[in-house]
């Protein structure tokens, strides 16, 4: 993977070096394809709270180049999420509250060639239990004067999970590669669209090693109610308790609509997105917001999300197992706690806005203050039946020539 | 399943190609708007947020083109 983000810089130096010659050969001097450096940087924090007693503070920094005249960019990010929980996941294998800190950070860099623009970009993140490195492609070509952009999009990434303290030849481990094509197309003077297909395809350990699934005895987990307590739970299962066990393969399609539409002073953005993988899950998201200008310097917005998607096709509230003759437990082959797998639906809602500083109008400093609050009801899941969460970010943004 | 999502792609993309109007670049003050990018309209760390709650994924843009502008 790292030679693969290796040879796509170099595919992009060479290919901006190739650009060069070509322009000293117009006669045109390199300079007057390329216009001043502009400067982007920000920082921000975001924070998280849910019902579930998972709070995190996430601070980052972000920072950018380009110029807009040669069509280059190069952007790098980092940020830290402190996580501390005590989730009805922790407590429910009696263990103890625990914080963790993670690491993250990513980088791009982008450039135009007359009407293709290409793109590379790659990432990490690190925390005690879990490793994640990706590295990506995309290109995407302007079209009829630009009123039709296809672009097509790669990512591969690796991933290694394990639990705290574990040598890491313990940890497992799945690769993940990821496609993306679509087209951009103009509607109308004040209308955008786009439509977009992604293909995600995971291969390895895809469990959660810290997961531990209650088993009954055969009869009783129908029995065992939605929502059900840790108390009811440990009164009712069986002694083994086994390790989160799902297939360790996974093909996973998404199908996106996006609309924008421009008023004199307002925008509505629309956002649908389909999901279905071969593990039974279907999901529909549809995300909506609305921008609306107040003067030169302040921009707010509502904001409003719905996610409904079903449970994966082994995914039960309580699983059955029985001993064998033998005397050893007959578990179900897969078998999950992770809720995410499970039948949910989330609703969300949300504001922000967007502040110019400064008295100039012609400054280019923002403060930007964004707040959510979540809903997701739990269909069919031990423990828990819902969960609320709120989540912000305050952040400063900055652009200088 | 690769066949019913290429088809599922295809048929709004033929629609897109059909039904589109062509804009002129002076025409475009309104679709040049940072609003009208079409890009995740959500910040990093809300998008994490949703990463983690959601049992879907996609939908990103790695690619991001057609505002207009540049």
């Amino acid at each position: 993977m790292r030679r693969l983000s290796s040879a796509m810089l170099v595919v992009l130096i060479v290919a901006r070096g190739t650009r060069t010659e070509g322009s000293e050969k117009d006669g045109a001097p390199p300079s007057a394809r390329s216009g001043a450096l502009g400067v982007k940087a920000s920082t921000d924090v975001a924070g998280y709270a849910d019902t579930d007693h998972v709070i995190v503070v996430s601070p980052s920094i972000a920072g950018g180049v380009s110029d807009d005249v040669a069509g280059w960019s190069a952007n790098a990010r980092y940020v830290v999420d402190v996580v501390s929980a005590a989730s009805v996941d922790i407590v429910s294998t009696a263990s103890g509250k625990w914080r963790e800190t993670r690491h993250a950070a990513s980088g791009s860099f982008n450039d135009k060639f007359g009407d293709l623009a290409l793109g590379a970009s790659g990432g990490f993140s690190s925390e005690p239990d879990y490793l994640s490195l990706s590295g990506g492609a995309t290109a995407s070509l302007d079209l009829f004067e630009k009123n039709f952009t296809p672009f097509v999009g790669y990512s591969h990434g690796h991933d290694d999970a394990g639990r705290t303290g574990l040598p890491r030849a313990f940890w497992g481990s799945f690769e993940s590669n990821d496609a993306q094509v679509g087209l951009t197309f103009v509607l109308a003077r004040r209308a955008i669209a786009s439509v977009q297909g992604d293909g995600r395809f995971e291969r390895g350990y895809l469990a959660k090693p810290y997961r531990y699934i209650p088993v009954f005895p055969v009869g009783v987990a129908p029995l065992i109610p939605a929502g059900a307590s840790i108390d009811l739970v440990n009164r009712t299962r069986l002694d083994p308790r086994p390790s989160d066990q799902v297939p360790n393969a996974r093909d996973r399609w998404a199908l996106t609509a996006r609309l924008g539409y421009r008023w004199s002073a307002s925008t509505l953005r629309l956002d649908e997105r389909l999901y279905t993988d071969d593990w039974g899950l279907r999901a529909t998201t549809t995300d909506a917001r609305y921008s609306l200008d107040l003067g030169r310097r302040l921009t707010i917005w509502p904001h409003v999300r719905f996610h409904a998607q079903t449970g994966a096709r082994f995914w039960r509230r309580a699983y059955e197992a029985e001993r064998a003759p033998s005397g050893d437990w007959q578990l179900p082959m897969y078998r999950t706690g992770d809720r995410e797998l499970g039948p949910l639906y989330t609703f969300t809602l949300g504001a922000g806005a967007r502040l110019q500083l400064g008295s100039d109008v012609r400054s280019r400093f923002w403060l930007v203050l964004e707040a959510d609050g979540a809903m997701t009801r739990y269909l069919d899941a031990l423990f828990l039946l819902r969960r609320r969460a709120v989540f912000s970010t305050l952040a400063f943004e900055a652009e200088l020539d | 399943m690769m066949r019913s999502f290429v088809a599922a792609l295809a048929l709004p993309l033929l629609g897109a190609s059909i039904g589109c109007a062509t804009v002129k670049p002076y025409e475009r003050g309104a679709l040049a708007h940072p609003t009208m990018l079409l890009g995740d309209m959500s910040r990093t760390a809300a998008s994490h947020v949703y990463a983690i709650h959601e049992g879907a994924t996609g939908g990103g843009t790695g690619a991001e083109g057609g505002c207009g502008c540049n």
